[in-house]
């Protein structure tokens, strides 16, 4: 029982758990004296509908992964098995998310959550509210520049390419490397890294004093690898992140 | 701050043609606050646009006031904190509920019974409390009556009475429950106390069957709603009132007709006060 309800209910509220539980599962409720089947209907198929519009806008590429009869099957045991928390519209498909590890149905395949993972953190980045100044960089490599990166970016890594998968594509296992984020014009957009520019994004979300130079310093003794190769590259990278528009330049350090 | 005149719904559906739309083409806009809490990037861009040109109200839709589940006291203060930043002053929520052991995103009907009524009024305090503001709750569309033990009416006028707060009447829902659940809704219109009445709203509705009406906010207004209208103007007073168009948008010349005719009957009914 969910920690949300009294341990009695009064009884009203009995007619309401009964309400409700027909609304969730229409095909096996018990039985409500007062309500005409066809009015009951009509509650069970708008809350329904209102659910899967926010689900299937939120995870388009998924839900064309499944039959028909499968999709239905799967929002309609969300539905009635997932107790959502969140009183925000926008968060529906976080809930769904939050469900999905949880579900016991044969028929998704193991990449599911992943893919819906890589599906909302569109949303995500598309409505993160700022809290912090997000100061872009006029230039670059202007003498002791502290860089980092926007707030509103992100890396994950991911066991499978998600970024690839459709109806038509369905993945090998291989670990990818996906950048999301909301650049300083507020456009989203997404890129694949490669596993040192993941390593350089850690390094630059995390930073707050240290100038390019000593992080990718940094990277090269972390990777043993050639140090003037990886400053080359790391500036490459870095020149694209300015035009991306998603770096930010931080505050000199005075002390 | 009180809302004066005619106002339409703010969706994200329509915020590019709403863009040009002045104060002088209606008065107020309003909005429910689940979908712009803690939304930023461009919608939130866009929505800072419109709370620095318009007057606002809240009209909320996850409060789930009547609802077995505890208050969300962590909710009602994020609300509160996003009066606070835009300034609005107006808060209204359905008398309803949209949970039980979880939310469901959509309005289910209360049990018509004493003891909801008392339930609901406790809550309607907690709510006010944390707000620092009144809650005004508005009438729901229904289309099945589980538990009910009165009429919807003295239920209504129950809950109003013992939580002493106001009502944002909702004519269009009136009409569609008088005709779901076969009451005279002149009647009921005429029996709300005057002084309960903050507001008002007003949709268009869907005809599922003879005897069965949705509540869709999809369609333009009927007739038998206008008629409702200005019966409620007749008997109330020229009270601010609310346009809600959720989906199906038409050409925002359209709804704007729709505002033009609610500020007409609102201007014949003030003609007509002051010649009574």
């Amino acid at each position: 029982m969910n920690a949300n309800l009294p341990k009695a209910l009064l009884p009203f509220q009995e007619i309401q758990k009964s309400f409700s539980d027909a609304i969730r599962n229409p095909k096996n409720h018990p039985n409500l004296d007062d309500v005409e089947e066809r009015r009951l209907k009509v509650y069970s198929e708008l809350f329904y509908n209102n659910i899967e519009g926010f689900i299937s806008g939120g995870f388009p590429v998924l839900k064309e992964l499944f039959t028909e009869k499968q999709w239905n099957c799967l929002v309609r045991d969300f539905f009635i098995k997932h107790s959502c928390s969140s009183p925000y519209f926008l968060q529906i498909s976080e809930e769904f998310l939050n469900y999905l590890p949880n579900s016991a149905l044969d028929f998704l395949p193991e990449f599911s959550y992943q893919l819906a993972h890589w599906e909302w953190m569109e949303l995500h980045a598309d409505v993160y509210d700022s809290k912090l100044g997000n100061h872009a960089p006029e230039t670059l490599g202007t003498d002791g520049q502290v860089l980092s990166l926007i707030e509103s970016a992100w890396c994950q890594a991911y066991d499978f390419p998600v970024h690839t998968i459709s109806a038509d594509n369905l993945p090998e296992q291989k670990v990818s490397y996906l950048m999301v984020y909301r650049n300083h014009d507020l456009k989203v957009g997404f890129n694949e890294l490669n596993p040192l520019s993941a390593l350089l994004f850690e390094s630059l979300k995390n930073n707050t004093n240290q100038v390019l130079n000593n992080i990718l310093q940094d990277i090269a003794r972390q990777v043993n690898m050639d140090e003037t190769t990886v400053i080359n590259g790391g500036q490459q990278i870095i020149n694209q992140w300015f035009e991306l528009g998603i770096l930010i330049e931080l505050p000199m350090d005075c002390s | 701050m009180t809302l004066n005149g005619s106002g339409l719904g703010l969706r994200r559906g329509m915020m590019e043609e709403m863009k040009s739309l002045t104060i002088k083409d209606v008065d107020f806009l309003e909005v429910a606050p689940e979908n712009w809490i803690n939304v930023g990037g461009r919608l939130g861009k866009a929505f800072r646009e419109f709370t620095e040109r318009f007057p606002f109200a809240c009209h909320g839709l996850s409060l789930s006031i009547g609802s077995a589940d505890k208050l969300d006291v962590d909710f009602v203060k994020s609300v509160k904190d996003f009066m606070d930043i835009h300034n609005i002053e107006i808060y209204s929520e359905h008398l309803s509920y949209c949970s039980h052991d979880g939310h469901m995103y959509d309005l289910m009907p209360m049990p018509f019974t004493e003891q909801a009524a008392d339930y609901v009024a406790d809550r309607v305090a907690q709510v006010q409390d944390i707000l620092q503001r009144p809650l005004i709750l508005e009438n729901v569309s229904t289309y099945a009556s589980p538990g009910q033990e009165m009429s919807e009416l003295e239920f209504v006028t129950q809950v109003l009475q013992k939580a002493d707060c106001k009502m944002l009447l909702d004519v269009n829902n009136v009409y569609v429950n008088s005709i779901n659940h076969g009451f005279d809704p002149k009647h009921y219109i005429n029996s709300i106390p005057t002084d309960r009445i903050e507001y008002l709203h007003i949709a268009g509705h869907f005809d599922e069957s003879e005897d069965l009406l949705v509540d869709t906010h999809g369609a333009s207004i009927k007739a038998q709603v206008w008629d409702l209208l200005a019966l409620t103007y007749a008997k109330h007073g020229k009270l601010p009132t609310l346009l809600e168009r959720d989906f199906n948008f038409p050409a925002m010349s359209e709804l704007l007709a729709e505002i033009n005719q609610i500020k007409e009957y609102q201007q014949g009914a003030q003609h007509e006060r002051q010649l009574a």
